[in-house]
This record gives C-alpha cells, structure tokens and sequence, in this order.
C-alpha cells in the first residue's frame, strides 16, 4: 500500500516536474534577436524542426548520432576512457537493475516464466549491474577528490546525485546481505513455501542453510555430514526451485559473510523492512527530483547530443535557438569537462574567480537566466568571468552532451551589456579617469608617503622603474599612433606618454591611472621601442592599468592621501 | 623540422582558415606539428592581471618545453606574449622560482632556453631562396600586395626577434616568394587597432581605416597580414563599414599561408580563401 502510494506521488511529481521543465524550455528567452515570441509560436517552430528532421536525410544523421553518441556514448570516449567506461558501466548497470529488478514484475517474469530473484542468472546479474554501479560511482568521487578542478567545480547537486546513487546501490546491497543472514525470514519463508513437517528435516534443513546460505540461527543447529545431507535433500525438494547458491551473489554473500557476528540484530524483522523502506523510498526520491536533479540529463543529453547533430544553427530560426539553448541548461551535466579544457583556466589559478571557468559561467548564466535581481552580488564576477573568456571555442568542441556553448558565451555577453556590466576594463576606466583632475589651479600637495609607496610598488614586471630614466625627450608621446590620431591631443588623452612617464616620478597615483591615454593604449609598442632611455613606457602603460584594476578590486581603494592634486 | 603548434584562442572560432592554410603550407615545406593542448597565452589579461598573464604564458612554454619541440605561434600577440614572459622570466630569479613553483603543482618546470617562433619566422628559415621559384607553380605577379607587419613580431625588438624594427623586409621578401608585388606604404609597420576594438571603438577604426586608405593610395589590392587579430580586424572593419559582404572591401585581407599556399598551387577553398579574393588571384 505505502509502496504503491509512494510510487505513484514519485511518478506524478516526476510527471509534473518534467512538463514544468519543458514548458520552461518554451518560454525562457535566451538570446533576444526576435524579442518576445508567443508560446504557441515557439511550440510549432519546435514542431516544425521535428517533423523536417524526421521527413529528411537528417533523420539517418540522428539515428545514427543515437547509436553512436546515446548508446555508446562516443564523446566522452574520446574525452577519457576511463570516465567512457565508468559512465558507459554506471548507466548500464543501472538501466539493467531497473528493468530486471525494479521492473521484474512487468518485465522479468514476463519475460521469464521461471524467474525469481534469488535464482541465476538474475541473483548473479543483479549483483554484477550493482557492482557495475559501484564503479562507476568509485570512479566519479575519485575524480571529484582527486582532480583539482573538478574539486574546485564540485557543487550540490553532483554530490546530491553520488550520494542519492550510492544510497540506493548500496541500501539494495545491505538489505539482499540482511535478509541473508536472517533466521526471522528463514523462518518465514520455510513456513510459507515448504511443505515440511517433520523436525528432523527441519533441523537438517536449518543446517544445511546456516552452513551453505549464511543464515544465523540464534541456536546455532548441529551440524554432522549425515544431517547436511539430509539437509541438502530437503533444500532440493522444497527450496532449490527459487533459490540459487547464493554465493552467486557474490557481493551480497560477502557482506552477509562479513555481518555475520551481527546476523541476530541485522536479521530482524525492523531492520528488514526499515532497509526496504529505504531502498525504495530513496529510489522513489530520485524518481521524483530527478527533473530538478542532474539526473534530467538521461532525457536531456540525448535530446541535446540529436539537436546538435542535426540542427543547421544559422538557418534556425531564433524561436527554435532560444528553446534549444533553454534545453541546453537542462542538458549540462556539469561534468566540467569544459573547466578541464577551458583555455583560461591557468588564469582562474591567479584570479580566482569562479566564474572564469566554463561550467560555472554556465550555473550562472542559468541562474542569471531564472531570476536576475537575485545575481547582484554575483554579477561583477560573471562580467569578469565573461570579459576574460577568449571564445576559443574548445568548451564546445569537448562537451559530451552537444552543448554549443559558444552560442551561449555570446548571448551572456549581450545579456551583461543590457545588465549594465561593461567589463571590468570599461568599468576600471570609468572609475579611473572619473578621478583625473583637470584643474591645474590647486596646489600640487607635497611628496608623502602614499605617493612614495605608489611610485615604489612600480615595477610588476621588474621593469616598471624604468620610469625613472626618462628625461621628457617626448619621442614617446611622438611616435604614438594614438597621439598622432588626434590633432589635440592632450584634450582626448589627458597625459601624454612622456608626461605619464614624469608623472610618475612624482608619484601621481590619480592622474596617471586616469589619464585617458592609459587607458586608449595599444600596446604597439612604438613608444618603447623609440625610447632613447631604454624606458619601458608601454609596459608600464600596461602596469598602470593593472594597479587601477587592483585598486578597483580592494575595498579599501583609497590609497591616496586627500586635498590637492595627486 | 618539427614545432608544438600554438594555433591561439581566436582562430578555432574566428580564423580556422589561418589554422587550415598554415597547415597545408607547412606540410609543402615538411614541417611537421605536434598539437600539445595548450591553454590561452596570456594577452587578453595583460592589462588586468599581471600574474595571470606571466602563469599562462609560462606554462604553454612548459607544455612545449616537455615535447622538447620549439613552439609555432599563429598570432603574433600570442607571439609576442610568449616572448616578452620569456624574457621576465629568464631574466628574474625570484619570478622564476614562484612560477616554477606554481607549475610543480601539475608536474611542470619552466624550461631552461624555451624557442618561441611565429609563422614567418619558421617559413622564412624553411624556404630556400634559391628554389623556392621551381615550387611555386602559380606565381601571383599581377597582385599588389600591402604586407602589414603586424606589431609584436618586430616590437619590442629586444624582446621578439624577426627583423629589423627600424626598417624590415622580411615580410616583403616573403610575399615576393609568391611572385606578388609588394606596394611600399608608409603605415606598414603601424597597429592595426584591434586591441581596441571592444574598448574604443570609435578610435580602433580610424586607425585601422587609415592604414587600409594608406595601402590604397601606394596601390595595394590586398592586405597581406600575418597575425589572427589584424585578420580579424581588417575583416570586421571592412564588414562595419560597407555593411555588406567582403565583395565590397577596398583592401580584402588575405593571411600569408593563405597567399604563399594558393602560389604552391593548393586549392584555394581549402585554402579558405574566398572566391571574390580567388578571383582577384587568379586574374
């Protein structure tokens, strides 16, 4: 009764969870180049796609994208074998155990006149698919441990699945043990399946399941050759139908073996049934969340990996993109395979930010997506995330499921702008040149501490000093092609090369991180080249906007000193 | 010969053209690649973060180091990136040692005399002046061509290495090789204002609008660059102004492989070269 009315709230929530997500799928906008499209629009753009794909040579490509990428998982075969094989044997291992064990009563015995649990080959099979999944299992939380960036990318919901995974594998391996080592459901069982009425053949039988079955008697039956035999003649006539040797269970039979000092307490009925609650209620749990969970993917991925295959991207209309990248958020595994290939992901080494790393842009972006006041905290660091992504293109080159997260790199990119976040390098300019004084009325303050310090910490790339060479020869400012652009100049650039570079001595901190000509810089390096003092302007045009963007970050940014011009 | 292959960020996306040409190209001369996966070199972060950048470039000159293979840029920021963090390295113990540091943590060291080359570079050395001419089977002598330096393979000059900062002729001599004649211009050597296409805008196109007027006006018919940015920046510049298709550009940019492969008598769509430039080669 609790078992069926538990099924069927796990299976209706599963139900509702799943439309709810598809109807997500439909409504969410990402990327606006056709701006707010109806509903029913999306749904027969949708449609539309579908039916062209099953009408044309596409469906060949699908079929086979099916085969190839679905079944034998052929992307993540090339990504890493031993990930290919932990997934390809967890995935199997489950979906057997699901149609032979969970499903037996639909499938199995249908299928099986004969079948019972505790008979090979299925007592043997069930136990290999469980092991299959313990592999797989054992595998991903090494890798989880093990490897830096997926340590660092380890969020909720892959622990949540792990765990939600290994509750169940494990809570089936416990009971099958449990119910091994139990007289209380020996008992049972003899009572309702034997025909056995005579004592001594319950005794011998008793034996011959305490010796050969794992069973832990209270009394512990006596046992001679004699009485096994006799044992193992009424094991054949009344018990031999249903049950196997159970050390075809190897797993299970190992675990009893090893419960076996606590058979009595482990055997009891409470502890049976508190294990069989559990199996299945963490079962119906999974069934239940698994639209909200990463387990989504087993519907998403393959659906994913087919629109992929066969979906011209420039010829699709922006209805069908804006659903399919919404059908890509559900699709990530977040199995940071993007982060472990991610080309600036040495540069999350020094920045720290993680947001820099692909599959954490992507939670984010999904995030952003959902609910956008809610990102404020957040957003700076999706920008800075966003502005150091170089589009190099190997995320979407590596994910398993298909994902073109190029695509999606471009659409965040746009969403950001109309969020108001320009990039950290439009903002630290901002910021800087807000705070360049114009006013040449005031009085220069005087050399102090803070000015020391700034002019000293020059030198990042242990060349910044060079500043100190320079005699204002201006060969600098004259051989700038920005400067050269400009018929006034100092209008648009506020300092010139040469006059950063003197600024500088004097520890100018405002003036020179505001000059906009920091900051309109190209980094050609004709500056440097042309200096006769062998100064290193650009770099230091290059340091400079790196002790603004510094200066930006800390929160006490003040450096300077008030009153007068710094 | 054989290099570890730095193709760059932009051109898997952006220019895999200059990835395809530069293949083919090498393969004609016997150079050989080997594609270790190396990570972004560091420039986009020049200005943010200086310790991001020198790690990313150490440890692509690490990966290479371990292939014990010198390394082959596409781009030259990436060219120039690589060379002026080998030069701070080399030159700064204590810089050495933290980043040695940072890459002992993925069983990386720095290697001691990391060789960092560009394309030309490595086609200049391959090509033997003397027969390349028997090679080169579609000799392009009715193009005039603007050879656009591009900056970070001649400046700093302590820094890189390819030619004379003052005044080059490496890359003349280069699309000279192919039979096309080279136009002499004054911006030759100037930037092309990508670095500032996503910052100033305004300021990128000027300056990257005058060096195309400047190479028209000597006569020049094509851009001839070298570099993944100053490709990309000549396209997108043509494509904003005449708001249309490369049909319409005044000066079409075409990538050296892509110049030298089509005179070795490679297919030109392999080539990646569109078929309005096509028509123009061929002439």
């Amino acid at each position: 009764m609790i078992f069926s009315i538990a099924l069927y709230l796990s299976l209706i929530i599963f139900g509702l969870g799943t439309v709810y997500k598809i109807l997500i799928w439909f409504q969410s906008q990402i990327g606006g180049e056709a701006g707010p499209v109806s509903l029913s629009t999306r749904v027969s753009a949708a449609v539309k796609g579908v039916l062209q794909t099953l009408f044309s040579s596409s469906l060949g490509t699908s079929i086979k994208i099916f085969f190839l990428d679905v079944l034998l998982q052929r992307r993540l075969f090339k990504e890493s074998r031993l990930r290919w094989a932990a997934h390809m044997s967890l995935s199997y291992g489950f979906i057997l155990l699901l149609l032979m064990h969970a499903l037996d009563r639909f499938i199995t015995k249908k299928l099986f006149a004969e079948y019972a649990a505790t008979l090979n080959p299925f007592f043997f099979l069930r136990n290999l698919f469980g092991v299959m999944v313990l592999f797989g299992i054992a595998v991903y939380v090494y890798r989880r441990l093990h490897d830096r960036v997926m340590r660092l990318t380890t969020r909720g919901v892959d622990v949540y699945a792990l765990i939600v995974l290994a509750l169940i594998i494990l809570s089936g391996f416990f009971l099958e043990s449990s119910k091994m080592v139990s007289s209380q459901r020996y008992e049972e069982m003899v009572s309702e399946f034997s025909s056995i009425t005579d004592d001594k053949e319950a005794a011998a039988l008793k034996a011959y399941w305490a010796k050969d079955f794992g069973v832990v008697f209270p009394q512990p039956p006596a046992m001679d050759s004699d009485i096994l035999k006799k044992g193992q003649e009424v094991h054949a006539m009344n018990c031999i139908s249903c049950h196997s040797r159970p050390n075809s269970a190897f797993l299970s039979f190992g675990l009893a073996k090893m419960i076996s000092p606590i058979g009595l307490s482990v055997g009891q009925k409470g502890v049976l049934n508190f294990l069989w609650y559990f199996h299945f209620g963490i079962c119906f749990l999974g069934l239940a969340l698994l639209p909200f969970s990463k387990f989504f993917h087993i519907l998403t991925s393959p659906l994913m990996l087919v629109i992929n295959g066969v979906m011209d991207w420039a010829k699709a209309s922006p209805a069908n993109r804006a659903t399919v990248r919404a059908i890509a958020m559900d699709a990530c595994t977040h199995c940071a395979t993007c982060s472990l290939h991610c080309s600036v992901e040495p540069i999350y080494r020094e920045m720290v930010n993680p947001r820099i790393l692909p599959s954490e842009k992507l939670a984010a972006f999904s995030a952003l997506i959902r609910n956008k006041e809610k990102m404020g905290p957040d957003l700076p660091f999706i920008d800075e995330g966003d502005a150091i992504c170089t589009r190099c293109y190997r995320c979407t080159q590596v994910c398993p499921v298909g994902i073109f997260l190029q695509d999606l790199w471009f659409r965040l990119g746009e969403d950001l702008v109309q969020l108001g976040c320009p990039g950290p390098f439009s903002k630290t300019r901002k910021e800087s040149t807000a705070r360049f004084d114009w006013d040449r009325t005031k009085p220069v303050a005087p050399m102090n501490a803070a000015k020391k310090q700034f002019r000293q910490d020059m030198g990042l790339s242990s060349q910044g000093s060079t500043f100190n060479h320079c005699f204002t020869c201006m060969t600098c400012s004259n051989s700038c092609p920005v400067v050269v652009n400009y018929e006034n100049p100092r209008e648009k650039l506020g300092l010139l090369p040469h006059q950063i570079m003197h600024s500088l001595k004097f520890g100018l901190q405002d003036k020179t991180l505001g000059a906009n000509m920091v900051w309109d810089c190209l980094g050609c390096y004709n500056c440097q080249e042309n200096c006769p003092q062998g100064v290193r302007v650009t770099d230091i045009l290059f340091e400079l906007k790196n002790k603004a963007f510094q200066r930006g970050k800390s929160k006490d940014s003040d450096l300077t000193t008030a009153g007068g011009r710094s | 010969m054989k290099y570890a292959f730095f193709p760059g960020c932009k051109v898997p996306y952006h220019v895999p053209y200059y990835d395809t040409s530069a293949r083919l190209v090498l393969k004609e001369f016997g150079i050989e690649l080997e594609t270790p996966e190396f990570n972004c070199c560091g420039y986009p972060v020049r200005f943010l973060d200086f310790r991001a950048f020198l790690f990313s470039s150490a440890r692509n000159l690490a990966l290479a180091g371990r292939s014990g293979l010198p390394l082959l840029c596409l781009c030259k920021c990436c060219y120039g990136t690589l060379r002026y963090a080998d030069q701070l390295l080399r030159n700064n113990e204590s810089l050495l040692s933290e980043t040695n540091h940072r890459l002992a943590e993925e069983g990386l060291h720095y290697p001691k005399r990391p060789v960092i080359k560009h394309l030309l570079n490595a086609l200049f050395e391959a090509i033997d002046p003397e027969t390349i001419e028997k090679k080169i089977s579609r000799p392009l002598k009715k193009v005039k061509v603007a050879a656009h330096y591009g900056c970070h393979i001649l400046r700093p000059h302590d820094m890189v290495d390819f030619d004379d900062p003052v005044n080059p002729g490496k890359f003349e001599k280069l699309v000279a090789y192919t039979g096309a004649e080279s136009v002499d211009w004054v911006l030759r050597k100037q930037c092309c204002g990508d670095p500032l296409w996503e910052k100033n805008k305004e300021l990128s196109m000027e300056l990257a609008n005058k060096k195309i007027a400047d190479a028209r006006q000597a006569g020049a018919e094509l851009m001839c660059v070298g570099c993944t940015h100053c490709q990309m920046q000549f396209e997108r510049v043509q494509a904003e102004e005449k708001a249309g298709t490369e049909k319409n550009f005044q000066l079409p940019p075409l990538l050296y492989p892509q110049l030298l492969g089509f005179s070795l008598g490679l297919d030109g769509k392999d080539l990646g070269i569109s078929l309005g430039i096509m028509e123009r080669l061929s002439d």
